[in-house]
This record gives C-alpha cells, structure tokens and sequence, in this order.
C-alpha cells in the first residue's frame, strides 16, 4: 500500500517572517505573563493559574493574582505595547532612526506635570494620572503648534520636539531643587516603574491604548507614503501636513498617558520598532508599516513584561532593566546585520 | 477639460519667478517648456501641476480654479513628476509604483485588483517589469527615472506634467521614454507637458513649444514655426544652425551650435617670456605610438 496525498493537497507554504516574528513575541510574552503572574514571594502554582483567572476566588492566591500581579502585568503590557507603537510612528514623521515620542516633547511634558503635582499638591492617584496625561498633550501639542509653522517638515519638527522636551527637562531640575520635598520617591518614578501599579492605573490606560492602536493600524499605509518628498505627495493628492498632524497625535494619545502611569520608560519606543525591523530585513522580508506598527506593538509589550519579570526580582525601576534588556539585543542585531 | 492660466505671476518670497499674462494649455497635445537654467520652467511645472500657490492670478482646470479641486481628485486628473524626487533607501519598486495609485484608493481599503493590473501595465509601459521586487537604493540612475515615470503613470491622470523625465538617462533610454510618452499621447490621448533640456528633442517630440526666459515666454507655437538660430541666440546666446529633418511627413527642425566667432587672443605682455611649444621635439614621442604589425 502506498500512500497517497488527497487531491488538493499543497505543502504548506513556509510562514512569512512578520507572522513568525508575531508568534515569537506572543511566545515571550505569554512565558513572561505565566511567570509573572506565578512567581513571587507567594508562589501561585502554574497549573492553578487557568483557575484562579477565569473564576476567581477568595483565597489567598486569587487576591495576589487578581489585585497584586495581574494589574502590573496588564499596566506594562499597555504600555510596552503603546511606546513600541508610538516610537515607531514618531521614527517615520520625523524620519529619524532616533525618534521616539519623547521627541515629540510628550515624555518630559508628563513628567512635569508629575513632578510638579508631587512636590506641591497631595494628589489622588487618578489626578496625578491625568495630571500627567494632560501634561503630555500639552507639551506635545505646544511642539506641533510651533512646526505648524514649517508644514511640520520632518527635520523641523525634530528640533521644535528636542527643544519643548530640553525645556520641560530643565523645568524638572528647576522644581527638584527648589522645592522642599523628599525627591528619591519622584527620582525613582523618573526611571519608570511598574511597581505598585493597580487597576486604576489599568482603567486609566486601556482607552488610550487601545484607541492609539486602532488608529495607528487603521493609518499605517499613509506612514509608508510619507516616506516620500513632499512635492511628490502633494502631486499624489495627499494632504501631507495634515497628515503628518494626525499621525503625530496618533503617537501623543499613545504615549502620555501611559508615560503618566509608569514613568518615562521610552527606551522601548525606540529599541522596539528597530528590533522589529532588524529581524524583519534578517529574514529578507520589506517593511511596510501595516506589519511594522503591529509588531513593534508586540515587541514592546514582550520588552517591557519581560524586563519587568527581573525588576520585580530586586525591584529596580523597570525603564533602566529595559535599556540594560533592549540596548545589547539592538546592538547585536546591528552587528548581524553589518555580516 | 484645458488648463488655463490668467494673469498669472509665481514668486518665491519676494522674488517674481514667472509673469504670464495668459495661457491655454489644450487638451492631448504634448507641448515642450524650453530655455536656459532658471528661467522659470519648472516653477510654471509646478504652479500647473498645483504644487506652488500663485501669487497673484490663477490657474484653472475645467474652468475651476486649482485651489477649489479636492487633492486626490485633482491628482486623479493630472499627475506631476517633480525634478530628481526621493525615496527611502528600502523600499521595493513594486511598491513604489503602487504609491502611484493612492489617489485612486479609499483609506483603509488596501490594492484592489485593479490596482494591481495597473501597477504591472505601467512597470511594462516604462519596461521595468523585471526590476520590480529590485530594492530602489540598488537601481541606476536611469532605472530610477523609469520607475518614478512608473509611478506617475500608475496615477492614470489624462495629463501629464514632467519636469525633465529624461535626466540621468542614456541616449537609448531617453528615446524609448519620449517614444513611450508619444505613444501615450498617440494611443490613451494623454495631455502631456514638459520641460525638456534638449531643444532638438523637444522639437522632434512637441506638438507645441514653449520658449522660455527670465520668467517670460518668448516664442510660442510648432517646432517648425519657432525653432531656429534666432531663437537659440536669445534663449541661450547661442548662434545655431537650423537643419530640416522629415519624420514621419512633418517637418522636424534641428539646430546645431556653430562655432562662436572667436576674438584673436591679446599679444601676450612683453615681460612674459613666450610657451615653448613641444611639437618640434616630434622623436621624443615617436616611441609611444602602437606599432601595428602587418599579419602577414
């Protein structure tokens, strides 16, 4: 007897690297999920976790799964996966390999408006959260009235953003020193963190969030147009500053409330998107951003759970673990890239 | 369906580049802008093409003034190819030529067949079909020519303005666009304008030129009405001769340069003594020459 392929049948086709690029991240980030939600200094056993999510509970597990560790996983997912998509559109309106949304002048404006809160009002945590928020917007939307001005043009709108984000750098200093409250608390919240973070941090974040990817995907063919000249664009019938406004926001909704809820960790919008492409150009594929905003996405979420899983370790801010993570990984991607 | 400006002056800040008091630009004509370097020509391109705001007068399409059309049903009716325009280093020409079809295309819808069909007719028109999965940093100047063609073409707009499409291109290269470009003309009835370096060629490929200098049109009408030594001398200083060529049955004038009258050269000032010439030391160099062997 022998065997006979049905009729139909065609080997499968070998999977394209955005898709295995996606199930990589998805794989890392639910490794780091069980992880996080498991590990600790009370031990909930993995094969109780299903359980445990699903129906809840009044034991002691159910509490420190659903109060303590799944609403820190959930604020750095969020957030992981809002800066990952946020630097690299920020990378392509302002074409600069370095971009990231604290370019935009959102990070520094954020935390600010924190810092400013913490050193002079009592605030509740809702407050302060959209204390920063609003005071992300603010500064980005100060950085886009002034290169309104220029059309927005790439290069402009990078140097307006370094120097709104300069301002509210030193803006910080200015208050640290001045003022007379204990500044190691504000300090540790300027590295980023994700420790103590509860569901109001969550309830906070997820519409901005999610609202931010929708409209990224939904605009990410524009980000590939936008890579050409504008004369080009204009003769296209492409409303580029418009455009260029949108997109820009698009980044701002993303990052400033997020920046509010875990402190400036924006090494991962940068490092994100770059790792993305990386193994996107390792594997020979082109990058559009229909596959580039998604990933980047993922990857930034899988950065952040993953850094997190050690920081909760020693409790070390998470935004330094995610550099200390991110910055070697990027670096040797670069050198297999250069071979 | 005509272009049509009135009173038009284009500034950049202060500085008037261009003063027409009137233009008509009609419908499945190729008409050629010539003149010297920065007379205005790419800039009335540009004010034609919707890309530069008049600064006093204006430009109508279907008797509508430019400014009025929405962006993307205008580039659904004219499309412009600006001079030497950029891309990102890793894009795919294939997509790039799909760009092209962004006016034709909803926001959120991604290519439609159509969209497809069009793309592969205008990598064929411009025959790069097989550069198309070809990264646009690894192409050649003229490839890189073609594919932006490529992508204008993809817009499907019934008139075409060209700012120099055949630069970086070889003298083979430059034929087949032009000859692709008057088959357009010839077969899809596509308006076509452009500016072109080589007056020779413009003569051979308009229907209608345009002379151009300082910003003035100075001579208007068929190649063989306009083109001739009078013409070269006052766009570019430049005493031609006019040769007849017939292609086609019709009239094709040609103006090659004659030599400019040269002055004899000033006595040089007595202090300095006189260039020893090589040439009588002729031995000295009889040994570089090939020695060509008779074979047999």
């Amino acid at each position: 007897m022998s065997w006979r392929l049905p009729l139909g049948w065609a080997p499968p086709a070998a999977p394209s690297a955005p898709l295995l690029l996606g199930l990589l991240c998805l794989g890392v980030l639910t490794l780091a999920a069980a992880a996080a939600l498991s590990l600790g200094d009370y031990r909930v056993p993995l094969e109780a976790l299903p359980g445990i999510l699903w129906h809840g509970g009044d034991s002691n597990a159910a509490f420190v799964v659903h109060e303590l560790r799944l609403p820190r996983l959930l604020t750095g997912l969020l957030a992981g996966a809002a800066l990952g998509m946020a630097g690299a559109i920020a990378q392509s309106i302002t074409r600069n390999p370095l971009g990231e949304p604290g370019l935009l002048g959102v990070t520094a404006g954020a935390a600010f408006a924190m810092v400013l809160g913490m050193a002079f009002a009592r605030l509740s945590t809702p407050a302060m959260l959209a204390c920063g928020t609003l005071g992300g917007l603010f500064a980005a939307l100060l950085t886009f009235a002034i290169g309104l001005r220029t059309r927005l043009e790439p290069l402009q709108l990078t140097l307006v953003g370094m120097s709104v984000n300069l301002f509210f750098l030193s803006a910080i200093t200015l208050v640290l020193v001045s003022s007379q409250t204990e500044a190691n608390g504000i300090y540790y919240w300027l590295s980023g963190s994700l420790a103590n973070r509860t569901w109001e941090h969550v309830g906070m974040l997820w519409a901005w969030v999610l609202g931010g990817l929708a409209l990224g995907l939904a605009c990410a063919r524009i980000l590939d147009l936008l890579a050409l000249d504008e004369t080009m664009l204009t003769s296209l019938g492409l409303q580029v500053t418009r455009w260029r406004l949108l997109l820009g926001l698009t980044a701002v909704v993303l990052s400033a409330a997020t920046v509010a809820a875990t402190g400036p960790i924006a090494f991962v919008g940068l490092v994100a998107p770059h790792l993305v492409r990386s193994g996107l150009t390792l594997a020979g594929e082109r990058t559009t951003h229909r596959t580039l905003l998604p990933l980047s996405a993922l990857a930034g979420a899988s950065l952040v759970c993953g850094a997190d899983l050690i920081a909760k370790w020693q409790e070390i801010p998470v935004g330094i673990l995610c550099v200390l993570v991110g910055g070697p990984l990027l670096v040797h991607l670069i050198r297999r890239q250069g071979t | 369906m005509s272009l049509h400006a009135t009173g038009l002056r284009l500034a950049y800040g202060q500085r008037t580049i261009v003063d027409i008091p009137e233009l008509h630009l009609e419908p499945g004509r190729i008409t050629c802008l010539v003149g010297p370097n920065g007379c205005g020509k790419s800039t009335l391109l540009k004010a034609l093409g919707g890309l530069l705001r008049p600064a006093r007068g204006e430009i109508r399409l279907d008797a509508r003034p430019l400014a009025d059309w929405a962006p993307k049903a205008l580039a659904r009716r004219l499309a412009s190819l600006p001079q030497s325009p950029s891309a990102p280093d890793d894009i795919r020409v294939s997509q790039l030529v799909g760009h092209g079809r962004y006016p034709h295309q909803g926001l959120l819808g991604g290519a439609t067949a159509r969209d497809l069909e069009v793309v592969d007719w205008a990598l064929g028109a411009t025959s790069i079909g097989h550069l198309r999965e070809r990264r646009f940093a690894t192409l050649s100047g003229g490839e890189r020519q073609r594919v932006w063609l490529a992508m204008t073409l993809a817009q499907q707009a019934e008139i075409l303005l060209l700012d120099e499409p055949t630069t970086y291109m070889d003298m083979g290269h430059q034929v087949e666009l032009l000859e692709l470009l008057a088959e357009l003309h010839r077969r899809h009835g596509r308006t076509i304008v452009m500016v072109l370096h080589d007056l020779n060629q413009a003569s051979q490929y308009a229907d209608r030129l345009l002379a151009m200098r300082d910003g003035r049109i100075l001579a208007d009408g068929t190649p063989d009405e306009v083109v001739d030594s009078a013409l070269t001398e006052r766009l570019f200083g430049l005493p031609t001769e006019r040769i007849d060529r017939e292609i086609g049955g019709r009239r094709v004038p040609c103006c090659l340069p004659l030599p400019p009258a040269r002055p004899e050269p000033p006595n040089p000032p007595a202090h300095l003594p006189a260039i020893q010439r090589p040439s009588a030391n002729r031995s000295a160099t009889r040994h570089l020459q090939p020695q060509i062997r008779n074979p047999a």
